[in-house]
């Protein structure tokens, strides 16, 4: 089996088959950002495992022989009750076409607990950042039980509590995956809703494990997963008696490509903007020249379909997704639905950006990614049109372009199972983002009003509470901490554990920084972390999100820090800029705030130096920094 | 195809060699990676290739490609290659 068609058109075809992508992936020895694109294409279209396995045998070479280049290192633990010796090398694929380079530890043959409890040796050395814990029904006590009740559930909830707050003392952040339900049990039908059935008890364990983890843990469902695959599909006897495969092979790839979702989100590394198209999209006909009136919005099978997609969108925006409009129409066509069409769901203030015009789409998504300062990987791009389709895919490989399917009726499962959107937790401030990035517009419009800088900042009124971490920041903290990539000097990616290390430790200050404007709260925004050693200040972690740029927050820090500098005794501040791809923002920060560069290392980490005196220099800054938060 | 064709190419697929040439008295110990997690690999390749299930003893019992053969045939209804 040849190919004889050109790379690039098998890339773009949205029917190219899977032999075909993994032929172009096998195949481009000097071009592994191709070949990563064609995995990438393979995972998102395929489930069948023994594709699956190739494109991960395909991808394990690949990686060897020029590694893309990575976003993200992470080292991944996988503890189980089961077989889990398929599972690392497809967890990597998943990983790697989302730029993430994995490596994975696998626990001795069904040691979960012991593995984390003792802990093994081999663990401990291998450092992992995340442990998978991996349990099956089977060895639950539940399951166990000749009369299972709320004792036994209570017995199997200490259990995965004790093993969390293990992990989170070896500074390793836990991923719990929650319990898949038997298929065939003696009591059948009566066993999910009897007090005497198991099924019903594994239920409330489940529950009670989702309530426990509660902003602490992330919980992988795979209760639900099985449930939307079918749970005869999900485990098949053969294997678990020959092999002691708990997941049956056929529908392993959907449980790793969830994994990888879920890691994929706590590292930061999750789709933020949905970029969709208004004709056929989210309604049915074409604006400017059906007319809104003619326009397919409920009243029809169709127009039912159209309103529901609105309604799963506006969803996806109350839960911190950013939404964008880019279509091919006059503005004012584009407008006009969203406000005389009685059945619209959307509104024009559900999104952050709004872009009809008759430009390339590819040009207005690099418009859209500019003003909200993100990059292309934050975006998915959902629209009905193939042709748009192939032109975002040609010119911005890495916007996840969704395969939409032919008519409206599909559209909510094919956005939902791309997994796209996947959240390890949400936080109050993605509930708040929305928000958020209205007010920045709103600002950018301000700041075009303001004569100069700092009037600007002035008429912004901004009011800061500061403090150092707490334990109720921690997930927040946490966020920002594997989020932050533009402003992070050192862009060090602290465990929840090790947060919590300098949090208690004497040789530390930690500080963040909560932020509000006349627009809006934006919530905890920056961190700070210094450690003191032989009469010196030396700053760990510095970093801020990209919302709050230029809103000199960063100066009102380092008054902070000279601040703690002049109490602590300390002779001089020490700061550390270690360069990625992504940071070049802040490569001068410590020049600016009057550092000398004392060295630069290799790898083009540079070292500065401030001595502290009594009269030092202080830059400007718009902030109360008076204030301390309760 | 043929169903000696189709074996083929699932062998191929599973051991990721595509020019790997198989015969009804290939068996396991003949083929470097054919242990006993690419046996699992090969099953469940088969069963999609072919729609068919086998049963636990089949599973254990296939001791060469001959065998194999045997067994889609049968649950095929068709003659063996």
């Amino acid at each position: 089996m040849t190919t004889s068609r050109p790379h690039q058109q098998i890339l773009l075809d949205e029917h190219a088959t899977m032999a075909e992508l993994l032929q172009v992936a096998a195949h481009v020895e000097a071009d592994p950002q191709t070949g990563m694109q064609a995995l990438r294409l393979v995972t998102r279209r395929s489930t069948d495992y023994t594709v699956l396995t190739r494109a991960a045998r395909i991808a394990a070479k690949l990686i060897l022989r020029a590694p893309p280049p990575w976003r993200q290192h992470v080292r991944i633990a996988l503890l189980g009750t089961y077989t889990t010796a398929q599972m690392p090398a497809l967890l990597r694929l998943y990983l790697a076409v989302a730029g993430i380079n994995a490596e994975c530890y696998e626990a001795s043959f069904g040691q979960m607990a012991q593995e984390l409890l003792v802990p093994s040796a081999d663990l401990l050395a291998f450092r992992p950042d995340i442990v998978l814990l991996i349990p099956s029904y089977r060895e639950t006590q539940v399951w166990q039980s000749d009369r299972p009740g709320p004792a036994d559930v209570a017995a199997d909830l200490q259990l995965f509590r004790q093993l969390w707050a293990q992990a989170r003392t070896l500074g390793m952040t836990p991923i719990q995956l929650n319990i898949d339900l038997p298929a065939d049990t003696p009591m059948g039908n009566l066993c999910g809703v009897s007090p005497l059935g198991v099924t019903r008890w594994l239920r409330e364990l489940n529950l009670h494990l989702g309530d426990a983890a509660q902003g602490t843990v992330t919980v992988i469902d795979v209760d639900r997963l099985a449930a939307r695959i079918g749970t005869s599909a999900w485990s098949d006897a053969r294997f678990w008696y020959s092999a002691k495969q708990a997941v049956a092979l056929p529908v392993l790839p959907q449980l790793c490509s969830l994994q990888a979702a879920i890691i994929r989100s706590l590292l930061g590394l999750t789709a933020k903007v949905l970029v969709l198209d208004l004709d056929n999209t989210l309604w049915g006909g074409v604006v400017g020249e059906d007319g809104v009136a003619n326009l397919e919005l409920n009243g029809s099978a169709r127009g039912e379909a159209f309103v529901a997609f609105q309604t799963f969108c506006r969803k996806l925006k109350d839960r911190g997704v950013l939404l964008a409009v880019v279509s091919k129409n006059n503005p004012a066509d584009a407008l006009q639905p969203f406000q005389d069409h009685p059945e619209m769901v959307l509104r024009r203030d559900d999104f952050a950006a709004f872009q009809a015009n008759w430009l390339p789409k590819s040009d207005n998504i690099r418009a859209i990614a500019r003003d909200l300062d993100l990059g292309y990987d934050s975006f998915v791009f959902f629209d009905d049109n193939p042709a748009e389709r192939a032109e975002v895919r040609a010119h911005l490989p890495d916007v996840h372009v969704i395969d939409v399917p032919e008519g409206p009726a599909d559209y909510i499962a094919a956005l939902a199972r791309s997994g796209a959107f996947e959240t390890a937790q949400v936080t109050a401030e993605d509930l708040r983002r929305a928000a958020d990035y209205q007010a920045r517009q709103q600002a950018v419009e301000l700041q075009a009003a303001s004569g100069s800088q700092a009037d600007f900042l002035s008429a912004l009124a901004m009011t800061a509470s500061w403090g150092p971490c707490r334990d109720v920041d921690l997930p927040r903290i946490s966020q920002l901490v594997q989020k932050t990539n533009q402003f992070n000097l050192t862009t060090q990616r602290h465990s929840e554990g090790e947060l919590r290390a300098f949090m208690t430790s004497p040789s530390h200050d930690t500080l963040t920084v909560r932020l509000a404007d006349r627009f809006a709260d934006r919530g905890l925004i920056a961190l700070l972390i210094a450690a003191y050693q032989d009469q010196a200040l030396i700053i760990e972690t510095w970093l801020m999100s990209c919302r709050v740029l230029g809103r000199t927050v960063e100066a009102a820090m380092f008054h902070h820090v000279v601040a703690w500098a002049q109490a602590r005794g300390a002779a001089v501040i020490v700061g550390t800029y270690r360069p990625t791809p992504k940071n070049a923002l802040v490569a001068e920060l410590y020049a600016q705030f009057g550092f000398q560069r004392q060295a630069s290392l290799p790898d083009g980490t540079t070292v500065w130096h401030l001595p502290v005196t009594d009269g030092m220099a202080l830059p400007a800054t718009y902030l109360d920094t008076a204030k301390e938060q309760g | 195809m043929t169903i000696a064709a189709q074996v083929t190419e699932v062998f191929r697929d599973v051991f990721d060699d595509p020019a790997m040439v198989i015969t009804a008295e290939t068996a396991a110990k003949d083929v470097p990676d054919w242990d006993s997690l690419n046996h699992i690999n090969l099953i469940v390749a088969l069963e999609s290739e072919f729609a068919v299930r086998f049963a636990s003893e089949e599973i254990a019992g296939m001791g060469t490609v001959g065998d194999l053969y045997q067994l889609l045939a049968r649950k095929l209804n068709q003659a063996a290659p």
